[in-house]
């Protein structure tokens, strides 16, 4: 048996050299943190005594009960009664069901002002997994993490359910109608979210038609959408960019996320596309990023720069100088010297360049991307044509909205998937003026903040119960049809609702959606035939909007009215939350319990901040106190801060991020929701409260409630709504607040886990990835007698000859070049295998139930000081960024299978490691005995008590585990089997690309490939032939069919000295290969 | 003084010994038998709310299994009929039977008519009707004689050992997929040994030839 050492990153690198860590405590061995890193289980994640406060009975407890109970049941073997299950046949079975197989229906979800094109995966008629339509030309078969998320919130059992009216008393569908003819030429004002649907904007002229004094205003509570103003600001109409990465060279960002904002799906595909790397002469962009936080974006940069939005405008100003594009002013003069200003004008100079800027930034700097991307653009930036009206500043037309609504001037106000009273500036005192407002009508999910305050409450069906329409970033028109009738009849779309206000009619959702088609002109040829097609495709091509000829270059907007950031003072920047967006998923458990991209928070809203900030703020960061506290077993606790902008606090607990820029705070919006349910929570006897914990994370209410209970960030924007806020006060308030972050999860001490090279390094020496690791006795690992080796022919090994049941050996690649860390994957992971929502508690007991976690790792070279590794200042260099997605790795020697006693974990034929639930007695040997801390234990039975509509989301064709099983990645075995069977019953081979993991499906990037390893021609075949790839722990000898291709990056020679080449990087490991 | 305990007392301890051993070990015996699904599990005869008879419509009136289960061929489960199959027939035939009543019932309202599962696989077990029907196994090997069968019971023990005894000897059970419907077929192969033998053969034969190979690993059905 091969053991290592256990090393810390300090014991790995040598000064001077990259040094990968997970967290600070990692970074500094801060006490406690060896204990994480040498057992799989975290200190107290087994039995509650060793760590107090689990509401949960303690091993000891529940043996005696346990015993008790099984001696009384065992006199009456009352429980030995055969349960009786019932077969309910369709009384008239659709057409097209077949039981057992699953349809996929073409269908889009609007977000934002767009929609994605997605396939649903339904059986016998319920939508149990979302998956990006392949045809589509945004989504190409991947979606975003919200859209995979999304299908919970269809089965969220806190939606609202029936009609209400604030005065109480029932009121149904027919009494709103009722009401609507009312409204016939009063004075109305619809607040209605962005969208694109042709059908929502015909009825919304159809209505301002009908009724004149009704007005419209549109309404984002992300934010300002500055990236429409501005450009508009360049071009003198509303045009919208298109960023085709793949043709550029070098990529510019101002502050923007553009991997995980808007459109972020096509964006993250054609960046990947410009970094695809298989050959050493293939060539890669190069990516710059300016930004205020830490992002995935950032993460991906060669060149990162932390700086204060308030500054990135000069900054921007000081490259459109140096390209020959405006002024840069005083304040962008001193950036001139910068040494990135200076690199980016010589890269632009040198070939096509990106420009993109983000929200944070004013609609000045837009524009100035604009004319920049006019100039050196070199067409990669299209500008589209939307045909919408020109934007108005939306905080103005709130602000009016708000002085009108309390002065009675407006008689009815109708929002359509708002919420403003949560997310709208408190300057413009909303609720107030809502409250003030005689009738106000609220279309919404949940009984949230407005609804509660508005005299009419309308359930608003989700996008999978309702028919609709909508155009994609690109223009590309897709219909939206119903996969399920709507769970509550109340339920109703805002294209019902609109067409019931603008004609006093009822009107179905299905003809309201071919009427615009019709009126349109959409589709050629026989109508019900093209609608047919219409229908099975999701949608419609060659519909893209027109792109503007020349660009939107026009007029530079003026960067001398932006005020330069004051020295010192503490900037606070509001964003939209890579999770819970602008609170439309705060009741999506799935997201509240993913790991933010960058910080791996879970179930919490944090303030984050530099270390020299917090130590300015007097926030405890000596050294052995970490993150903003002490590390405990795993957990951080840390300081809550106070924030206070304009007379409005919010509390919120520090997270200390290393590469954020110092005096600015990064806040995320989406929390401190307060939510109203209908659900009725039944109290369990006490009994059964001994017996099992109250382990699921609805029980308490709505799992929105209480997470950042006072960190509502959206209550920090100034009276026009802007992100940036340039100062406010801070005030630390108490100390020892709980986080619950997984970032230190299933560390494996520093070795060469990630490895990366530069571009150059990668030319001169193309194994690296490969050569990273020491030799045992000079002897290299490939040469140990492989089972599969390079030639990845099946070997005449007769342990596999006779069982050989399939010809596929099923293995996957991961291109650490291409993944951004988007997420997607885990939560499609979590939809498609019936994953498990554990909850903050558990979560900080390391019993988080991901099977496929993201890996964050900073990069640094290490110094002495641990501050100046960690990267602080402005100025200062910021550590990078690597994510890896870990899950089972498949070994071929998998140390799990030999240590199970009742062999619950084995081999399959095609060369996976099986888990076999209904075995497994819950041991743990296996999980203990894994070198890549892969394994999950179920340590209560999660599903005993979750609301029958959150049971609707579970795929029919996954066990669902019980307490005391341990599970893990099973590389989507149900997918193979099926297609398995599909294949065996049509009597053929399986293709290439047959069987689709969740993860590879979803993947924006194309980074995870999967499949048959024994032919050399399928894709995965020939990644595992490339250069790059390495195996993780190979050194273990445990083969596995996992692979990685290492991570490039492509710096600017003038910013970055050569360094040494990153190899021996770790010592000698002690071992005895006798039984290897 | 006398004795306490009689001479004969001596045997106590070795008849105790004894007497726990053979305890035991008709316990376990008890538990081995009783416990086990061959007992529990086969025979297993519930009651259904309608008294449909397999042994009418498939012995004595011939209908195929595949006119009511129709989706065998395609899907892993073997659907139930709809109502609506019922009723293909049944809108015309004993049109005003009472014991039909359920079923038109159903067919008014378009609520299910609620079946009792007979035979019953545990959720962790995934088994494809489809698979085993292509490759030709017949209904009748699992199920028994179901055209015999006035009220269904179960036949088989439907436990993991039972599958297994099938996979590692296909041949005994494999036949024409034509003939997957076919009742009977099972005693005719082995009417004679010499019948039997040829059937043995033959499926040796195929399965040698079609690279017929069932999975005995546990992902093949426990994912």
């Amino acid at each position: 048996m091969i053991e290592l050492d256990i090393l810390s990153p300090s014991d790995v690198a040598a000064d001077g050299q990259p040094t990968f860590w997970r967290s600070r405590s990692d970074l500094r061995n801060a006490a406690g943190h060896q204990a994480i890193l040498k057992n799989e289980f975290h200190p107290g994640a087994t039995d509650r005594s060793e760590l107090d406060g689990d509401p949960g009975p303690s091993r000891r407890s529940f043996m005696k009960i346990m015993g008790a109970s099984m001696a009384l049941a065992g006199v009456g073997l009352s429980g030995c009664r055969r349960p009786v299950e019932n077969v309910l046949p369709y009384a008239r079975k659709p057409e097209e069901i077949v039981p057992g197989i699953p349809n996929f229906y073409a269908t889009a979800m609007p977000m934002g002002g767009y929609v994605q094109g997605l396939l649903v995966e339904s059986h016998e008629g319920r939508p149990t997994k979302i998956e990006g339509n392949p045809e589509h030309p945004i989504n190409r078969g991947a979606t975003d993490v919200f859209a995979q998320a999304s299908i919970l919130n269809l089965y969220d059992p806190d939606r609202s359910r029936r009609m209400r009216r604030r005065e109480g008393g029932e009121v149904n569908w027919n009494d709103f109608i009722t009401l609507a003819r009312t409204l016939r030429g009063r004075r109305l004002v619809v607040l209605a979210e962005p969208t694109s649907s042709p059908t929502v904007l015909r009825l919304r002229d159809q209505l301002l038609a009908a009724n004149p004094n009704a007005r419209w205003i549109t309404y984002r509570g992300a934010g300002e959408d500055t990236v429409s103003l501005g450009v508009q600001e360049a071009a003198g109409r509303p045009l919208r960019p298109l960023y085709r990465f793949s043709q550029a060279q070098t990529i510019v960002s101002f502050d923007a996320d553009f991997l995980s904002g808007e459109n972020a799906v096509m964006n993250a595909r054609e960046y990947a596309e410009s970094r695809r790397v298989l050959e050493p002469t293939d060539t890669m962009s190069r990516l710059y990023v300016i930004e205020s936080a830490y992002t995935p974006t950032g993460g991906m940069a060669d060149h990162r720069v932390p700086m204060k939005a308030g500054s990135i405008p000069f900054f921007a100003a000081a490259v459109a100088a140096g390209l020959g594009v405006g002024e840069a002013g005083a304040a962008g003069q001193l950036m001139a010297a910068h040494p990135v200003v200076q690199a980016i004008v010589e890269d632009a100079q040198a070939g096509t360049t990106v420009f993109v800027a983000g929200p944070t930034q004013p609609p000045a700097v837009q524009a100035l991307c604009a004319r920049l991307n006019a100039q050196v653009g070199g067409g990669a930036v299209q500008y589209l044509d939307t045909g919408a009206e020109a934007a108005v500043p939306q905080g103005l037309a709130l602000q009016q909205l708000a002085r009108e609504l309390g002065t009675g001037a407006v008689d009815a106000l109708v929002m359509i998937g708002v919420n403003p009273v949560y997310d709208a500036p408190p300057a413009l005192r909303f609720a107030e003026a809502l409250e003030r407002t005689p009738l106000s009508i609220h279309l919404g999910p949940h009984l949230d903040e407005t609804a509660r305050l508005a005299t009419w409450h309308i359930p608003r069906a989700h996008y999978l119960e309702q028919w609709g329409d909508g155009r994609a970033y690109d223009g590309t028109y897709s219909v939206i049809q119903p996969v399920i009738a709507p769970l509550y009849e109340d339920a109703h779309s805002e294209i019902e609702l609109l067409s019931t206000l603008a004609t006093g009619e009822v009107t179905a959702g299905y003809d309201l959606v071919r009427e615009t088609i019709r009126e349109q002109g959409l589709l050629s040829g026989s109508f019900e035939d093209a609608w047919r097609t219409l229908l099975h495709n999701g949608f419609l091509p060659n519909t893209q909007y027109a792109t503007v000829a020349g660009g939107a270059g026009g007029a530079t907007g003026s960067l001398a009215r932006l005020l330069v950031p004051v020295e010192g003072a503490l900037e606070v920047v509001v964003r939209p939350d890579p999770k819970m967006h602008d609170g439309f998923f705060s009741n999506n458990a799935w997201m509240q319990e993913l790991p933010d991209p960058v910080t791996k928070v879970t179930w919490d809203a944090v303030a984050q901040m530099s270390a020299a900030t917090a130590a300015r703020l007097d926030i405890d960061t000596v050294e052995g106190s970490f993150e903003g506290g002490p590390v405990e077993a795993g957990n951080v606790y840390t300081s809550v801060v106070a924030i206070s902008v304009g007379g409005q606090t919010v509390e919120l607990p520090v997270w200390i991020q290393p590469g954020h820029p110092d005096d600015s705070v990064t806040v995320t919006m989406g929390f401190g929701r307060e939510l109203e349910t209908e659900r009725l929570i039944e109290d369990r006897g006490l009994l059964a409260r001994l017996f099992d914990k109250d382990a699921d994370v609805y029980r308490p209410g709505p799992v929105a409630n209480g997470i950042g209970a006072k960190g509502n960030a959206a209550l920090l924007r100034g009276a026009d709504g802007s992100a940036v806020i340039p100062a406010a006060e801070i005030a630390v308030v108490s100390d020892g607040y709980l986080v619950a972050t997984t970032q230190d999860h299933g560390s494996m001490e520093g070795r060469p886990i990630v490895r990366m090279a530069t571009l150059d390094e990668y030319r001169a020496d193309e194994d690296f990835a490969r050569d990273a690791v020491e030799p045992i006795d000079d002897v290299p690992w490939q040469a140990y007698p492989p089972i599969w080796g390079e030639e990845n022919t099946p070997p005449a090994d007769p342990r596999f000859g006779e069982a050989m049941y399939s010809d596929q050996q099923w293995g996957m690649t991961i291109d650490l070049n291409a993944c951004s860390g988007c997420n997607a994957c885990v939560v499609a992971c979590q939809s498609e295998n019936n994953i498990m929502v554990v909850g903050k508690d558990q979560v900080s007991r390391g019993r988080e139930m991901h099977w496929l976690r993201m890996d964050r790792y900073y990069v640094s070279e290490r110094t002495d000081d641990p501050f100046e590794t960690e990267g602080v200042g402005e100025f200062g260099h910021s550590p990078m960024m690597v994510m890896q997605p870990m899950m089972c790795q498949h070994c071929e020697y998998a140390p799990c299978e030999s240590v199970c006693p009742v062999a619950a974990t084995s081999h399959s034929p095609d060369g996976l490691n099986e888990m076999t639930y209904n075995r497994c007695i819950g041991t743990r040997y296996c999980s203990n005995n894994c070198p890549y801390k892969v394994r999950r234990f179920n340590f209560y039975n999660w599903t005993k008590t979750l609301p029958l509509t959150t049971q609707m989301a579970m795929n029919p064709d996954v066990t669902v585990r019980f307490r005391g099983v341990m599970e893990k990645c099973t590389f989507c075995v149900q997918r193979i089997r099926g297609a398995q069977h599909v294949a065996h019953i049509e009597n053929r081979g399986m293709s290439d690309g047959e069987v689709q993991t969740a993860c590879q499906q979803t993947c924006p990037t194309n980074a995870i490939v999967f499949g048959d390893i024994s032919d050399p021609d399928s894709r995965v075949s020939q990644l595992k032939r490339n250069s790059r790839r390495y195996e993780l722990l190979e050194e273990l000898l445990t083969k596995p069919r996992l692979s990685y291709l290492a991570r490039l990056r492509n710096p600017n020679p003038r910013l970055e000295a050569p360094r040494r080449k990153p190899e021996t990087v770790q010592p000698v490991p002690t071992h005895d290969l006798d039984e290897a | 003084m006398a004795q306490l305990f009689p001479r004969k007392a001596n045997t106590f301890p070795a008849l105790t010994l004894f007497g726990a051993l053979g305890g035991g070990l008709l316990l376990i015996a008890f538990v081995w038998y009783y416990f086990s699904p061959k007992f529990y599990e086969v025979g297993y005869q519930p009651t259904q709310p309608v008294p449909y008879s397999h042994a009418l419509h498939a012995g004595q009136l011939g209908m195929d299994c595949r006119y009511c289960h129709s989706h065998v061929e395609q899907s892993p489960y073997a659907n139930i009929p709809s109502t609506q199959t019922c009723m293909n027939c049944h809108g015309q035939i004993k049109s005003e039977s009472l014991a039909l009543l359920p079923v038109r019932e159903s067919w008014a309202t378009g609520e299910p008519i609620e079946w009792v599962q007979v035979n019953h696989l545990p959720d962790y077990a995934h088994f494809p009707h489809a698979n085993h029907v292509a490759v030709g196994i017949g209904c009748e090997s699992c199920h028994g004689r179901i055209d015999q069968m006035p009220v269904v019971y179960q036949v088989g023990p439907m436990s993991m050992g039972w599958c297994l005894e099938c996979h590692r000897n296909p041949e005994e059970s494999l036949r024409d997929p034509e003939l997957v419907t076919r009742m009977g077929y099972n005693d005719e192969v082995r009417e004679t040994d010499e019948s039997y033998r040829a059937y043995l053969a033959a499926n040796r034969a195929r399965i040698a030839a079609e690279g017929i190979n069932p999975p005995e690993n546990c992902s093949a059905c426990h994912y």
